[in-house]
């Protein structure tokens, strides 16, 4: 029940960030540079639940904009799970299994076990996603003939700070929701649940 | 023989390695684990009573767990195995808890170790509380092992269960999530496949999904869309009140500014008309001054100007505003003089009609109706004035430039009515508006000369010598002689011209520069009013006077008296 429940949370929060992005962001752009929610959704569910519901997000709002908006074949449906199964790579909480080993390697003390603070990964994680899909985009401008200029690069500079700033900003409210701050509560048994 | 040997093993770890801490009853009580230990397979199977036998035989103790497990090996729960099980894994059970009674131990000797090595002594006294407490389990459980052992079996049995249960879970979980990517990772290469082979059925899913989330992205950018308007339209609004608050502050500035420039025009018209006035009768010597006090009352209208004798005004002299006669000056000061208006009752100035040139004089009408008018008396008997003519001033009396507009008849019964014996003059110049008014300081220059002359009483009178008629004698005596013509040369009057008779001295030679004050004044010297700006050759008819009769009130006809009744 409670992976129905978490299920739940990770398709409305998809679907809104998708709806939210095709509709509402067109309207908040910033010199031109539209920051992207769907990126942001993505790196919170990355570091909150794992790569799991990470590439189900990221798959699912690939396939909801090759359907409706895709104007390069097969390009959001691939972009958007291969750049976020990347960037979980480096952002999403690591195993048990790499824990213990890291922890078994660590004999000089100078490695780190533990993961870092949640609220630096997430913005990190979309702004990673930002600009990498950025880059493949410039670079598939520059390959059809388009000359690659300054305001390219400022465009996405724009784009990688407006979409860590969205990340920022809606990290606490979509943690709050998805449950990540409540308290633990503990069974009559005393285990935790 | 293998549990033997275990057991031997077990038996020498123990006793090799003596823990330093223990006290003598819990060496004693490890020596018992230990005898425990060494019983035989039956008693074991029996159950064990030793710590070691806590704790799930098959359960994995994973590497950080290990060491919490190992804290607390009394307290663990002892759950016994089926009976079944243990019947026929004996052995191997045995050995698995011997086993883990020895590292049980050593987890407790070396915990014993590192916590009395910080804190020396706790770890006494937290053994004999756990030692007292686990011989008071020992006893109940002596006092009542069936109950015990029947608690362990429905222990083991939920955990069992649980176990089984959340092995379930995980499975469900992993398939459900296996699904779930399974068909997002096929739908997303159907997709990608689609884009590069045509075929209906790899088609199907982007129909699909376009089929069903077209409505709602529809319904959501409707909603999106019109929020944005609306907030538009707030910004729009909200700009739109900003700049009608700042077009009516411009407003309120720019309707200061008019009201200022309408001032300044008009000051600039007064002035403009002043200087006009001022260029056209430069010869009347005149001198602009302001209003700077104004008594208006209801009998008499006074005003005070800010000229004085330092300018060369002087009493009786002539003021002029709005191209019309506006007062006398009197009561001349240094800095200072008054005015008195034409229409006091106390004024009154020489006039003329222009027309007929009709002189009469004028005299002001504030004291005796309260009406800021002129009456003009002492008209001729046969003059009639008709309204509209033009009233000036006639130059008689009062030092005043002849010609200067006092105001137009406005209403004249002379004609009509017997008793009247004046025409009442609306003045040209608006009283209630002066600010600014034309002092001519003009003296006619025949009171000069008149100055220049000597005294009446040191004059001496000389009689002009005037031509004188020559009698013509007729020399024939006939009754036509006072008829009969003179001759020509006779009848032609002799001119006798004054010659003064040539003295034998001839006197002295006149000057012939002449006295510029013994000249005499030119006679054009008047008033030249103001254009009017509508002139036309053409002269305007005449307005034709009508007098309406006043309307009378009707009386009440009830309050009226009948002759009869008189």
């Amino acid at each position: 029940m409670r992976e129905l429940k978490k299920g739940l949370k990770v398709l409305l929060l998809t679907l809104g960030a998708y709806l939210i992005q095709g509709c509402v962001m067109e309207h908040l752009a910033v010199q031109g540079a539209v920051g992207s929610v769907e990126f942001a959704v993505i790196a919170i569910l990355t570091v909150s639940y794992g790569k799991k519901y990470a590439f189900c997000s990221s798959c699912l709002i690939g396939i909801l904009k090759e359907c409706m908006l895709g104007n390069v074949p097969a390009f959001y449906a691939i972009a958007y799970p291969v750049i976020a199964m990347l960037c979980a790579q480096f952002f999403a909480d690591m195993s048990d299994r790499k824990r213990e080993r890291l922890r078994m390697l660590n004999t000089t003390g100078r490695r780190r076990e533990t993961d870092y603070p949640a609220e630096i990964r997430i913005p990190l994680c979309a702004g990673m996603m930002d600009a990498l899909l950025n880059i493949v985009l410039c670079a598939y401008l520059y390959l059809i003939g388009v000359d690659i200029v300054f305001f390219h690069a400022a465009r996405l500079l724009g784009s990688l700070v407006y979409t860590m700033a969205l990340a920022a900003g809606l990290m606490v409210p979509l943690r709050i929701f998805l449950g990540m701050y409540h308290r633990r509560r503990r069974s009559e048994g005393g285990e935790l649940l | 023989m293998a549990r033997h040997q275990e057991n031997s093993f077990h038996e020498s770890e123990s006793l090799n390695i003596p823990n330093p801490i223990l006290p003598e009853e819990e060496e004693s009580a490890g020596q018992a684990a230990v005898s425990v230990n060494e019983a035989p397979a039956e008693e074991i199977a029996e159950g064990p009573s030793s710590p070691a036998e806590n704790g799930e035989a098959e359960e994995e103790i994973p590497a950080g767990e290990t060491e919490e497990r190992a804290e607390k090996p009394p307290e663990t729960p002892a759950e016994e195995p089926p009976e079944d099980d243990l019947d026929e894994d004996d052995d191997s059970d045995a050995s698995i808890l011997q086993e883990r009674a020895r590292i049980a131990d050593d987890a407790w000797d070396d915990e014993a170790r590192r916590v009395d090595a910080d804190e020396p002594g706790k770890a006494r006294k937290a053994w004999e509380e756990e030692d007292r407490r686990k011989r008071g389990e020992a006893g109940e459980e002596e006092e009542k092992p069936g109950k015990a052992k029947a608690k362990k079996r429905k222990k083991k049995k939920k955990s069992r269960k649980k176990k089984a249960t959340d092995d379930r879970h995980t499975f469900l979980k992993t398939i459900a999530v296996i699904l779930v990517c399974g068909f997002l990772f096929l739908t997303a290469t159907l997709l990608v496949v689609s884009n590069f082979i045509e075929h209906p059925l790899l088609a199907m899913p982007r129909q699909i999904i376009s089929s069903v989330v077209s409505p709602v992205q529809r319904f959501f950018s409707n909603v999106t869309d019109s929020v944005v308007d609306y907030l538009r339209m707030l910004k729009i609004r909200g700009e739109i009140e900003y700049q009608y608050e700042q077009l009516t502050l411009l407003l309120d500035d720019y309707a200061t500014m008019g009201a200022q420039n309408e001032e300044y025009r008009r000051t600039i018209q007064e002035l403009y008309s002043l200087l006009d006035e001022q260029d056209r009768n430069r010869d009347l010597n005149p001198l602009a001054a302001s209003v700077v006090l104004t008594d208006s009352g209801n009998y008499f209208s006074t005003l005070s100007l800010d000229v004085g004798s330092e300018n060369g005004v002087d009493n009786y002299m002539a003021v002029v505003a709005q191209g019309g006669l506006v007062g006398v000056t009197y009561d001349v000061e240094k800095t200072t003089c008054k005015v008195r208006c034409i229409i006091n009752s106390d004024c009154t100035v020489a006039a003329l009609i222009q027309s007929t040139r009709d002189q009469g004089s004028v005299k002001g009408t504030l004291g005796s109706t309260g009406e800021p008018m002129c009456r003009m008396y002492y008209l001729p008997d046969n003059s009639v004035a008709r309204p509209g003519d033009m009233v000036v001033t006639s130059g008689v009396g009062l030092e005043f430039p002849k010609g200067i507009p006092i105001g137009e008849v406005r209403e004249s019964t002379r004609g009509m009515e017997d008793n009247k014996s004046y025409v009442v003059i609306e003045p040209i110049v608006d009283f209630q508006h002066l600010e600014y008014v034309t002092v001519y300081r003009y003296r006619p220059t025949y009171a000069e000369a008149a100055q220049s002359r000597p005294d009446s009483y040191s004059a001496t009178l000389e009689p002009l010598v005037t031509a004188r008629p020559v009698p013509t004698l007729s020399l024939s005596g006939t009754s036509d002689f006072l008829f009969s013509q003179a001759p020509e040369t006779q009848t032609t009057p002799v001119v006798v011209t004054f010659e003064p008779t040539a003295s034998p001295t001839p006197g002295p030679t006149p000057d012939v520069t002449p006295d510029p004050a013994a000249t005499l004044p030119p006679d054009n010297l008047s008033y030249l009013p103001p254009e009017d700006p509508d002139h036309t050759e053409e002269p305007s008819p005449r307005p034709t006077f009508t007098p309406t009769p006043s309307p009378v009130p009707t009386q009440d006809p009830g309050g009226m008296i009948m002759e009869d009744e008189t």
